[in-house]
């Protein structure tokens, strides 16, 4: 299947690669299982929409929330969504930073999952508000009142981080476009297809002047993309971590946030490569040998967010405060602990199947570890979310709440958008980056060099 | 006025007419028209069409009346606009600022007995009331009822017009078959009265009146919360409580039941000011609490005892033995209780002498009155702390006897004043079957209730705020009840009813209740009486002669029975006997000891439940002398194990669309006689389950640093018990604010607060604050701004209880401010935490980081005008914001009120002065429990009570340092009795 030394580089010529690529988007036939998987997730999404209208027409009261528990679902998927976005910068900007060839092929969809999962991490703290209409409010435009946001609030890091996020995956996504773009529009037939990829690909002609600039762009992008990804979910945990509540105020959040998000994240990047490899057959340029990467790069993180758990449940312990031990006896015997202990089964007790390399290289192996790595890591944030002001300073307060059909409405519903998104991008843009993959062919087989 | 006397005629008519078909049809219309049944059908609909219908007006002479009519009324509206002036409103009355408040005197009664109230108008509307400080049964303060008379007065469900069999009616319908009936009364009797409780003394004179016209007329008094009627009246008591130093309480709930609780609470609680240099410490009285229901007098107690109802006479006759009273020397102790603990209960009594003072229930037969009363008089306490009451004008008879009547068939017309009791007889007695006997039946009462749809005529009654009346307090003091606003409704006063049925038609309200006085004060000044009357809320009059209290002689020991399981209806804390069960406040309001609002449930010991195998929320079915009645249970800490107790005021069916099908009808199950208690009750387990809507889940303290307390010998040995090991305030990141004006604080002293629930409606009133629902209490979306958290701590049996009323913090450095994003709440330059509505995007990030979670958040349009329970506009404060959805709002120590004041004393060029103002709850609280001033003037009583040694932050630890503070309780148990008392508030037994 691969002919690479490591089992990493198709065997292809650059040539035949970029013909590969190109037939997937240009090719007038197009999968029945795409079809399938498209009417799927439309329907799933449309779930979403209704709990959007709904929500937005009656009011947040349609969420299981209450008075000691106010944050819930929107703040849970907004993390989840945000965490799993950051595997996708991780992987176009650091793995490239650090001259990893095998991200070449991944790095595609990688980006593109990054991108929906950051619209829909930002939609969710819309949903989230009692007033969405006026959640302007956050930003610092100039208004009579000469009134600012206030700096000192964590959400309103929260909304700079997303949205800066979002800039900057959208333009690191298209720029990683462009001389893929160009190659669509060379290779089209259909008018149509000249013009729309003609138009995309900005007069991209593949000059050298052109590839120096390309070269020095992404470079750029890929040394602010690093810290971008520590930023964003830390900042994300902060929204926590600076408050005063008990299960919330960690100092370990922040790296600890980081290493759940891009557990998550690389599970779905794992998950997203197998599609692309049933889908369009992708199985030489999306070898076993990259699923085992990504299996490592999750055993890696997972083992990371073990060690925060330890840490987290220690330093409750050290405090010697009532509060944070109760939070904590709370969540392993309270009325929320089927999802703490749900959570150390996925994340602590499965999640290490990935030291097996069979397993890793394992189609279903892997994809049953992913899917148990995202729901781990959604359980995470449940737990973390809900339970800490269920039970937190005044037991005259304390109270439980049910998440209500809406909740796992605009839940479910936000996985059919997602794949609506990106069934559609890898349908219409070149799901594996040819540039990319023929300078690894050409470094690899040539000798030439990056 | 669909007066069908000959119905059975008209229907007849009518079923002949249904069988006709086509051209007959028309024939046969003319001939039911000639009928005279039809006839009289048509006088008495349409009685100005009686003339035309008369004069035979043609078919074409009245289409062209008709199409004459059409075309005049066309006519006018072509019009040119009719050259008239309309002035401007510029020259106003004095005195009246259009958006500043006027206050009116007035009184509401409760069963009966006067409650003076200030009412609080905008522009000639009612939006507020507050105790008359004046007033010797309100001394400023009132409770959660009269408070929510302000919703029942704007009730969009109250009755609106006259029903004859349920059909809206008219006056004159009503004063013709009145008319009709009188003469026969007068010659042959037949007519009955049947009232609840009444104390009006205009009312009473016109029944006198009535008396002279009908010398048959029986009057019966239906006083569904007195329990059985008895031969031998109960004696006329009152009590002087801050005059008494050890007080025992046998099942009355003397702090929060019957028409002196108020005075009682401020007497008893009011002056527990705990301080180690006074000679009684500063902790005058000591109460005992016996009590066959959790209730706030218990909680509040020094030493309780939970009792079995029945088993409650023999402790007083247990007593009375030990304390020599004539005729008790055979009682036995009841079961279960600790000779010991009855004993030394018996010695502080007998020192405490004239001091003691022993106040039995009213749910309690009249034995255990009398025996009260001997123990009171052997005690000497007869005199000083025990004093006699104006007795309750002596009626006919009670409901079970009029039930007996009608079965004799001596009713023929029965006048039934502002009483229910249809609803709330006693299901024994079928009195729904029993009215339906009476030929004519008329129902007074302010909603189309059950006994309004079950008597012939029913009359809509004005509401206490909108109509002319009078009532007495426990002591005898009048007052009038002044309108404050037209009758909404056109209700009509008991006075007109019962001076048309003396033949005066036409009588006005207001009228009817000067006569009385005028006839009262034949020589004075009547309008100067009566204009200062009116004006200080009560009436001077010479104190009638002081009656000697009858002392019971032949007393005997009540006889110890199993009972068996015990069954015992009380009042519900909030709805009463069930009259307020349409007032949203009041069904939503956490009821002080279960915490449980709208459905109510059985109530029952913890012991029971573990024996029956119960969980809180699964049905019973209750069953007594053949009756069912299924309900859920309620497992409460502290009832007695053998006893079932039912709050009565639930399971209407005809208020109106708040009240109906909220909870069950406990009256179903009570014994014919009305008793309060009977034993014989069997309760069968179910599988169903209700979710039961209570406002708090968590019943412990868990060692947490939110509630200190101690007792006496605690305190003396360390009286800073409850300040912080390290005193001064750790440090903070961020600047010390500086307040060069005001700065506002509050103390909430834990000794004097009874948990009666009454700031948290005065809050809800004060602050427009919505009525959620059952469904979303249950989800935890309650909205209350000041809530009264609950602790038990010690063994589920017999469990000490403990509250705490919490507002907002208001702290000092605000965990809510500078985690909201948009600056929506924000510190104020007088030390408040603000919230700017305007600014709430609805994060919710501020109830996230609150330590003590007092932030309430809209989740729903609540305060929508279409939401299912909206307040009525009119009932809101005009100035307070009505929050919409997406917003989170809290406690803002009533910031308008504050504002008005610093503008008043701004315009006036003068200090604000201590005390000018008052939050909503400080100044309902009947026992003074709440200060609120500014702590920038060392001299104001609030920075006075912070200086109290007992003064603590609430989790002080987090370094928030609230400008709320409480002070720590300290209680005055008889250090004779070796009970179980653990002197730390963390417990860890007490139940979940």
């Amino acid at each position: 299947m691969s002919a690479g030394d490591d089992g990493l580089v198709p065997d292809l010529g650059r040539g035949a690669l970029t013909d590969r690529v190109r037939a997937t988007v240009l090719g007038r036939r197009t999968p029945r299982a795409w079809f399938l998987a498209l009417g799927l997730a439309t329907l799933v999404s449309l779930l979403f929409l209704l709990g959007v209208v709904y929500v937005l027409s009656v009011g947040v009261g349609a969420f299981g929330l209450n008075i000691p528990v106010a944050w819930g679902f929107p703040i849970i998927n907004t993390i989840w969504w945000i965490g799993i976005a950051h595997a996708g910068t991780l992987i176009s900007a650091v793995l490239w930073l650090t001259r990893q060839d095998w991200r070449a092929s991944i790095s595609r969809s990688a980006e593109a999952m990054a991108m929906f999962a950051i619209v829909l991490a930002g939609s969710y703290p819309l949903l989230h508000l009692g007033r969405p209409w006026l959640a302007y409010y956050l930003l610092p435009y100039p208004n009579l009142m000469d009134l600012w946001p206030q700096w000192r609030s964590p959400l309103v890091w929260d909304f700079f981080a997303i949205a800066s996020y979002l800039l900057f995956t959208a333009s690191f996504l298209y720029l990683s476009l462009l001389p893929d773009l160009a190659s669509l529009r060379d290779g089209a037939r259909r008018r149509f297809q000249q013009l729309f990829y003609g138009v995309l690909a900005l007069g991209w002609r593949n000059s050298a002047r052109h590839w120096a600039r390309y070269e020095q762009a992404h470079r750029v992008l890929a040394v602010i993309a690093a810290p971008i990804v520590v930023s964003v979910t830390g900042t994300i945990s902060l929204d926590l971590a600076v408050s005063i509540v008990p299960g919330f105020h960690f100092t370990i959040f922040p790296p600890y946030f980081v290493a759940g998000a891009l557990y998550s994240g690389f599970a779905t990047v794992a998950i997203i490569a197998i599609i692309l490899r049933g889908l369009f057959g992708f199985r030489d340029l999306i070898t076993r040998a990259h699923l085992n990467r990504l299996g490592i790069m999750m055993l890696c993180f997972v083992l990371v967010v073990d060690y925060a758990y330890l840490q987290e449940i220690f330093t409750a312990f050290y405090t010697g405060e009532a509060f944070y031990r109760g939070v904590y006896f709370d969540r392993w015997t309270g009325p929320y602990a089927p999802y703490y202990w749900g959570m150390i089964l996925c994340n602590v007790v499965l999640a290490q199947g990935l030291w097996f390399r069979r397993l890793r290289e394992s189609v279903p192996g892997l994809l049953s570890l992913a899917v148990i790595a995202d729901i781990g890591m959604w359980l995470e944030r449940f737990q973390i979310v809900i339970t800490s002001t269920h039970k937190d300073y005044m037991p005259s307060a304390w109270d439980t709440v049910r998440p209500t059909a809406w909740d796992w409405l605009t839940y479910a519903g936000s996985i059919g958008v997602f794949f609506v998104l990106l069934l559609l991008f890898i349908r219409l843009m070149p799901s594996v980056s040819m540039h990319d993959m023929r300078a690894l062919l050409h470094r690899r087989r040539e000798g030439g060099h990056g | 006025m669909i007066a069908r006397e000959n119905d059975a005629e008209v229907a007849a008519l009518r079923r002949a007419l249904g069988q006709r078909r086509g051209r007959d049809y028309w024939r046969s219309l003319e001939e039911f028209a000639d009928t005279p049944a039809f006839q009289r059908l048509i006088e008495e609909d349409f009685p100005r069409l009686a003339p035309l219908w008369e004069g035979r007006v043609t078919r074409r002479g009245l289409l062209g009346l008709m199409a004459a009519s059409l075309a005049l009324g066309g006519l006018t509206a072509c019009g040119p606009q009719p050259p008239e002036q309309i002035a401007p409103y510029t020259r106003r009355p004095e005195d009246l600022l259009p958006g500043r408040p006027r206050w009116y005197a007035s009184t509401l009664p409760l069963d009966g007995y006067a409650r003076g109230v200030l009412v609080k108008t905008f522009e000639g509307r009612p939006v507020k009331i507050e105790g008359n400080p004046e007033h010797p049964a309100s001394l400023g303060a009132t409770d959660s009822i009269a408070q929510a008379e302000l919703l029942g007065l704007y009730d969009p469900d109250r009755s609106r017009t006259i029903r004859y069999r349920g059909s809206a009616s008219s006056q004159g319908a009503f004063l013709e078959q009145l008319d009709r009936r009188r003469s026969r009364w007068a010659r042959e009797g037949g007519l009955c009265l049947l009232t609840g409780p009444l104390t009006s003394p205009s009312q009473r004179a016109l029944i006198e009146r009535l008396r002279r016209r009908y010398p048959e007329l029986r009057w019966y008094r239906h006083a569904p919360l007195d329990g059985a009627g008895d031969p031998d009246p109960r004696p006329a008591v009152r009590y002087r409580l801050d005059r008494a130093r050890v007080i025992l309480d046998l099942d009355a709930d003397c702090l929060d039941q019957g028409p002196a609780k108020l005075v009682h609470a401020r007497h008893v609680m009011g002056r527990r000011h705990p301080d180690p240099q006074r000679q009684d410490h500063g902790l005058p009285n000591r109460l005992y609490c016996v009590e066959s229901t959790p209730s706030v007098t218990g909680a509040s107690s020094d030493h309780r005892l939970p009792l079995a109802a029945p088993d409650v006479p023999l402790f007083a006759a247990a007593l009375g033995r030990r304390l020599g009273v004539p005729g008790l020397a055979g009682a036995g102790d009841p079961a279960g209780v600790d000779p010991a603990w009855l004993d030394a209960l018996a010695d502080d009594l007998r020192q405490a002498g004239d001091g003691a003072a022993v106040i039995p229930g009213r749910a309690q037969p009249a034995a255990l009155h009398r025996l009260a009363l001997a123990l009171n008089q052997q005690l000497g306490a007869v005199g000083h702390t025990v004093l006699p009451a104006p007795p309750l004008a002596p009626a006919d008879g009670d409901l079970p006897a009029l039930a007996e009547a009608i079965n004799q068939g001596r009713v023929d017309g029965l006048l039934m004043l502002d009483t229910n009791p249809v609803y709330s007889a006693p299901g024994a007695l079928e009195f729904a079957d029993r009215l339906a006997r009476v030929p004519f039946s008329v129902h007074l009462g302010q909603y189309h209730d059950e006994t309004g749809r079950a008597a012939l005529w029913h009359l809509p009654a004005a509401h206490p705020l909108e109509r002319w009346d009078d009532a007495r307090a426990f002591d005898g003091t009048a007052s009038v009840l002044q309108p404050t606003i037209v009758p909404l409704f056109g209700g009509f006063s008991a006075q007109q009813v019962l001076a048309a049925f003396d033949g005066d038609y036409r009588a006005d309200a207001r009228e009817l209740v000067r006569a009385h006085w005028r006839r009262q004060w034949p020589d004075d000044d009547f309008e100067g009486r009566w204009r200062a009357a009116l004006q200080r809320g009560w009436i001077e009059e010479a104190p009638a002669a002081p009656a000697a209290l009858p002392m019971p002689t032949d007393l005997t020991a009540p006889v110890a029975a199993d009972h068996g399981l015990v069954l015992q209806w009380r009042a519900d804390p909030a709805l009463h006997d069930g009259h307020y069960a349409n007032n949203g406040w009041l069904q939503e309001l956490p009821r002080p000891l279960t915490k449980l609002t709208w459905d109510g449930a059985a109530l029952i010991a913890p012991a029971l439940a573990a024996e029956k195998g119960l969980r809180r929320g699964q049905h019973v079915i209750l069953e007594r002398d053949g009756r069912r009645l299924e309900v859920p249970v309620w497992i409460q800490p502290g009832q007695p194990p053998r006893a079932v107790t039912l709050y009565l005021g639930q399971g209407r069916t005809a208020v109106g669309r708040v009240g109906d099908g909220v909870g069950v009808n406990a009256y179903r199950l009570m014994p014919a006689s009305g008793a309060l208690q009977a034993g014989g009750l069997s309760l069968l387990r179910t599988d169903r389950f209700s979710e039961l809507a209570d406002t708090q889940q968590h019943h412990r303290v868990e060692g947490r640093d939110v509630l200190k307390e101690t007792d006496l010998d605690g305190f003396l040995e360390d009286p800073a018990f409850a300040r912080p090991a390290h005193p001064e305030p750790p440090p903070s990141l961020y600047p010390e604010w500086d307040y060069p004006g005001h700065a506002w604080g509050m103390s909430i002293n834990l000794n004097s607060c009874t948990g009666c629930n009454a700031c948290v409606t005065a809050c809800q009133a004060e602050n427009n604050i919505p009525i959620v629902g059952a469904e979303e209490v249950r989800r935890g979306h309650e909205m209350h701004w000041i809530r009264v958290d609950r602790y038990f701590q010690g063994p589920a049996e017999a469990p000490e209880t403990r509250f705490q009323p919490v507002p907002c913090m208001h702290c000092e450095k605000a965990p809510c401010e500078y985690v909201c994003p948009v600056e929506a709440t924000q510190h104020n330059s007088e030390g408040l935490n603000d919230m700017v509505y305007n600014r709430c995007v609805g994060t919710r990030y501020c109830s996230q980081n609150c330590p003590y979670k007092v932030r309430r958040f809209n989740w729903y349009h609540y305060t929508d005008t279409a939401a299912k329970l909206a307040t009525p506009a009119a009932a809101h404060n005009p100035d307070v914001t009505v929050r919409s959805r997406g917003v989170m709002e809290k406690c803002t120590y009533c910031v308008q009120r504050i504002n008005q004041a610093e503008a008043d004393a701004r315009n006036a060029g003068r200090p604000l002065r201590d005390g000018e103002l008052k939050t909503a709850c400080q100044q309902v609280c009947p026992t003074g429990a709440i200060e609120f001033g500014d702590l920038n003037d060392p001299r104001s009583a609030v920075s006075r009570a912070k200086a109290s040694v007992l003064d603590y932050a609430m989790l002080g630890e987090l370094n928030t340092r609230p400008r709320t503070t409480y002070q720590a309780e300290v209680r005055n148990p008889n250090p004779a009795i070796r009970e179980h008392r653990d002197p730390a508030p963390n417990d860890p037994e007490a139940p979940a």
